[in-house]
């Protein structure tokens, strides 16, 4: 085979190996971004956002992702860390089930709030709803 | 916020989509256009590594070769200046092309058709390849022209450089067997170049307007060989013959047309002769007789003949043609400028194509062929992909008004004082009408138009010698030359 | 969800993309060094042999310093590096060795920003401070630059023989700033008291950065009659600003802004006059203002759908094609195909940048991430809208593809502070 058709069919496999390169990277992503949304198979509709984050290290409009079974409390291990004095190493859990999120308190030391109205084991919790743990307020929102 | 990211990902991708719609259209949609700018360099880089096709004569010679130079620069090898008008020539830049470099152009560089063969040669970068073009011309036919137009001007004590057109076809297929326009200038500092401003400054300065092809564009009176065309008419239309007889005053003049006055000088008699049939009217190439012919015909018949002959139309050719007439545009057709045409003069006008087609109509029994230059156009792989377009252009008359006029040629050049005695043949019948023609300059035109051999004709000529005087002396001995040549060469 | 408890793992898919990008950039090489001189020479191997080693190897130590960083927008820019070094050796091999070089030098700046700063937090703390540094830059170039290629404005900042382009840093100052500065104010900015022709704003003084930006586009715009990076900036801002605050009407707003200042600077600057004349009607300008534009548009043309392949166009015709005109370039060799395939990888790259935005552990580190991938978006944008005619043409360099040393090293810092975003937020790969 002569130089010019050798060049020539080497620029159009040139060309099909960008578009192979491309494949591999999309496919890797979506693979990727799939994986991600399967790790969070329990991940739940909706978002708590920091309204005051108080003395915490937390800063307004910080927004954590809620898994369906979602703890709270100071010690890192909980799904959502709130590392501020008021709240205890394991203050509450979040509950989604058929559609509506409960508020459970794991018996706290400062207890928990829902729109100032403290919780005794469990409440209802509707998006919008603000909650207070000790003295960080955190609103449930939609995603 | 992860909306917000979301969104701007979202406007991003509308942007990158506008972008590459604005790509599609540069790159596909306009593409074209932009290939083909005359302002595009690329343009040029690309044109100037075609390897642009040859031109052959008939028999291969070659007449426009090439040269690659070795950075892959195309170079047109231009072997006869003869040629030059006919075969034009090729530049890159605002001096275009003519001649056949220009309306072969598509052949020769390779732009005819996009077979897959020539896309997938695009794609490999290898140089385009013209077409190379077989002409009908006969390069030792086109060499006999060129050396009898020199000859017999040195003979009769012309300058070597006075202006000249010569062309001789064959009448049965009309192929062009040779066409020189004198003078006529070397092409290879303009073809295939690309600063030519000097080079064209210098041809324009050669005296006699070397660029222009006489044998297509020349226009002159046709003098005493346009009586052809008025025999022919009037035996075609019956109203005479070649025995219609004219004497005394009828046959020596001076005759009053309109209180216009046409001297006894003009009736070219043999001394000593006071009357003459038609027939030798015609040899003698008499005025008198001829205008009274033109009258007796009248204007329209007339009018018809001239445009069965083609004048007035624009003839099909590889070249572009000037257009032949008898009368200027916008002119009355007078009695005087009807009995002035009759015999060549008045306003008629021809080409000496036009004239070398009238004679080829005679020859070939009433049927004027279609000149014709290619006979044959063939890709780098050897086919054939066009050219010969040979045909009939019209047929002016009838083939027993044709054989009387053949015969009244034939008296021209072999008949009792007959004007045309210097094209005789030895060996062969000629048949031809001289020409001279009063053009207001000093000298008149010198004209002859030919065919030979007169039973079965394979060559006719028209040759006209711009101040030549009579016809009889300078132009009946070049075409006698070049009938020679095309008769010694023919297939 | 948190990675410091992650085991150690080779970036098995950066590594494995990566390979296929270098054999490709290989490939590359191979059809310009064939079209060339006919067979492959020790220079071309030479060359693809560093690049690729380079590669290979900043992989290797990003896989130390940087565990469950992202492992694809790497491979991505190996890529767009490596056609851009082949076409920049293919229009001069030894601008093309710079290039290497510089390409060289931006995986280790890309080595260096994954070990300093620690975290990407702390750069917030100095928030002021990057804002100053970016526009002492502009002012040293403005008042001390160095004009390299006569273009009549001072771009340039000079040290022994080494000159950079502060614009191509200043970027990168500026984004910092402004996250840090929306993420702080951003409930302020959103919100909004004082209503002014139906348009609910903020109180006036947290309006100031904008109008401070606004001014800065103009003036590098007037000045120094750079209207890319003028575009750059206002576009940046306004997307961070959307961003942040989710108020639309404040790109629309800045938009407009912009554009009357623009309009204003047409009537009133004769060369911003001039450009944008040249734009509308390049072929009035054929051989003087527009003749770069329409070269590039005869090689766009040229290079139709497949191309002309690699060394074998005419992309030489069209002056600094290597810079502000390298896309033309590869447009004429690689044809639409390839221009379209260039494209996606640029896509690509900014999707996976705006995902690490989005799932990046906080505010600050969203709209760092978005700032960042906002840069490239829009510097490719503005560019290559020029290069097309869908906008005036401006010299801003193409990311990863056109040859220069500061947008080179700028580059990889950008890329390098999206890795550690996504460090950060403990995403896997």
């Amino acid at each position: 085979m002569s130089v010019d058709v050798l060049l020539f069919w080497g620029r159009i496999a040139f060309l099909a190996g960008l578009y192979l390169f491309i494949l591999y990277v999309v496919f890797a992503l979506t693979r990727d971004l799939r994986s991600r949304s399967m790790s969070v198979e329990e991940a739940a509709p909706g978002e708590l956002v920091v309204v005051d984050p108080a003395r915490s290290g937390l800063s307004l409009n910080d927004a954590f992702p809620l898994m369906s079974e979602t703890l709270l409390g100071r010690s890192p291990d909980n799904t959502v860390a709130i590392p501020d004095d008021t709240v205890s190493s394991r203050h509450g859990r979040l509950i989604f089930s058929r559609g509506s999120w409960t508020i459970e308190d794991l018996g706290s030391r400062n207890g928990t709030f829902v729109n100032g109205r403290r919780v005794t084991s469990r409440a209802r919790l509707n998006y919008g709803d603000v909650m207070a743990l000790g003295g960080v307020s955190l609103k449930l929102v939609r995603p | 916020m992860n909306r917000n990211i979301r969104r701007l990902a979202v406007v991003f991708v509308v942007v990158f989509g506008l972008i590459s719609l604005d790509l599609v259209y540069w790159q596909v949609i306009d593409a074209g256009n932009l290939n083909s700018d005359p302002r595009n360099v690329l343009l040029l880089e690309k044109n100037e590594r075609v390897l642009r096709g040859r031109i052959f004569d008939r028999n291969g010679i070659t007449l426009v070769g090439r040269r690659v130079h070795p950075d892959g620069f195309v170079q047109p090898v231009y072997g006869d200046p003869s040629l030059a008008q006919t075969i034009g020539y090729h530049t890159f830049f605002r001096f275009g092309a003519v001649g056949l470099e220009s309306s072969l152009n598509p052949y020769l560089s390779g732009k005819t058709g996009t077979s897959l063969q020539q896309t997938y040669a695009s794609w490999l970068h290898r140089p385009v390849l013209g077409d190379d073009v077989y002409l009908t011309i006969d390069d030792r036919v086109q060499r006999a022209a060129v050396t009898a137009i020199q000859t017999e001007l040195a003979a009769n004590g012309l300058a070597a450089d006075t202006p000249s057109a010569a062309i001789a076809l064959n009448p049965q297929n009309g192929q062009v067997l040779a066409m020189v326009s004198k003078p006529y200038f070397d092409p290879t500092c303009i073809g295939g170049q690309f600063f030519v401003g000097r080079c064209v400054r210098n041809i324009e300065a050669i005296p006699g307007h070397a660029f222009v092809n006489r044998v297509t564009n020349g226009l002159y009176p046709p003098g005493s060989t346009f009586k052809t065309l008025t025999l022919s008419a009037a035996i075609d239309t019956g109203i005479q013959s070649l025995s219609s007889q004219y004497r005394g005053t009828a046959a020596t003049g001076p005759f009053v047309v309109d209180g216009y006055t046409i001297p006894n000088t003009a009736n070219n008699l043999p001394p000593g002769t006071t009357s003459a049939d038609l027939l030798h009217a015609f040899m003698w190439s008499d005025n008198i007789v001829f205008a009274q012919v033109g009258l007796k015909l009248g204007r329209s018949r007339f009018i018809d003949y001239a445009h069965r002959f083609m004048l007035g139309h624009r003839i099909p050719f590889d070249l572009p043609v000037s257009v032949s007439g008898v009368l200027t545009p916008g002119e009355r057709f007078d009695p005087v400028a009807l009995a002035t045409s009759a015999f060549g003069q008045g306003n008629d006008h021809v080409t000496p194509l036009q004239m070398a087609l009238i004679a080829s109509t005679i020859a070939d029994g009433g049927r004027m062929p279609r000149p014709i230059l290619v006979k044959s156009i063939k890709t780098p792989s050897g086919s054939v992909v066009g050219g010969d377009t040979s045909g009939t252009l019209a047929n002016p008359i009838n083939g027993g008004t044709a054989s009387q006029v053949r015969h009244a040629m034939v008296e021209v050049v072999n008949g009792y004082y007959g004007s045309g005695f210097e094209a005789k043949i030895p060996g062969v019948t000629v048949a031809g009408k001289t020409g001279t023609a009063q053009t207001g300059n000093s000298a008149p035109d010198a004209w002859f138009i030919s065919f030979a051999p007169a039973q079965h004709p394979t060559v006719a000529v028209a040759v006209v010698v711009e101040g030549g005087g009579e016809g009889a002396f300078v132009a009946s001995p070049i075409a006698r030359q070049i009938m020679q040549a095309a008769l010694q060469y023919g297939e | 969800m948190i990675s410091g408890l992650r085991p150690y793992r080779p970036r098995v898919l950066e590594l494995s993309s990566i390979i296929m990008a270098l054999v490709l950039v290989g490939a590359a090489f191979a059809l310009l060094a064939g079209a060339e001189t006919g067979r492959i020479g020790t220079s071309t191997m030479l060359r693809l042999a560093v690049y690729g080693l380079a590669a290979l190897a900043t992989s290797l130590l990003l896989s130390r310093l940087l565990p469950g960083a992202d492992q694809l927008l790497y491979p991505l820019v190996v890529l767009l590096g490596g056609v851009g070094l082949v076409e920049i050796t293919r229009l001069s091999p030894s601008l093309g060795d710079r290039q290497l070089l510089w390409l060289i030098v931006g995986d280790a700046v890309l080595l260096l920003t994954a070990v300093w700063p620690r975290n990407v937090g702390w750069l917030r703390l100095y928030k002021y401070t990057w804002a100053f540094i970016g526009f002492a830059l502009i002012a040293i170039t403005i008042v001390h630059g160095a004009d390299i290629g006569n273009s009549g404005y001072r771009r340039w900042i000079g040290f022994h023989g080494l000159y950079l382009q502060p614009v191509e840093f200043l970027k990168i100052f500026m984004v910092i700033f402004f996250a840090a500065y929306l993420d702080e104010k951003r409930e302020l900015l959103a919100g909004g008291r004082l209503v002014l022709a139906g348009i609910r704003l903020p109180p006036f003084q947290y309006l100031i950065p904008l109008l401070v930006m606004w001014g800065l586009s103009l003036l590098l715009l007037v000045r120094q009659d750079d209207l890319g990076s003028a575009l750059l900036f206002l576009g940046i801002f306004l997307a961070m600003l959307y961003v942040g605050t989710s108020r639309a009407i404040y790109p629309v707003l800045g938009g407009v802004l912009f554009a009357m200042g623009a309009v204003g600077a047409y009537f009133v600057f004769s060369h911003v006059r001039l450009r944008t004349d040249v734009w509308l009607n390049p072929w009035g300008y054929a051989t003087t203002g527009g003749y770069q534009l329409i070269q590039g548009l005869y090689a766009f043309a040229a290079g139709g759908i497949a191309g002309q392949g690699l060394g074998l166009g005419n992309p030489n015709l069209v002056p600094v094609a290597s810079t502000d005109f390298i896309w033309s370039a590869l447009g004429e060799e690689l044809g639409l195909a390839g221009l379209a395939a260039l494209l996606l990888v640029y896509l690509l790259l900014i999707f996976r940048g705006l995902d690490i935005a989005v799932t990046a552990r906080d505010g600050f580190q969203k709209l760092l991430a978005a700032g960042l991938v906002s840069v490239f978006a829009i510097q490719t944008i503005v560019i290559i809208g020029g290069n097309t005619r869908l906008m005036p043409l401006t010299g801003v360099p193409l990311p990863f593809l056109s040859y220069g040393g500061s947008s080179i090293v700028a580059n990889f810092a950008i890329l390098g502070l999206l890795l550690k975003v996504s460090r950060e937020a403990g995403r896997e790969p």
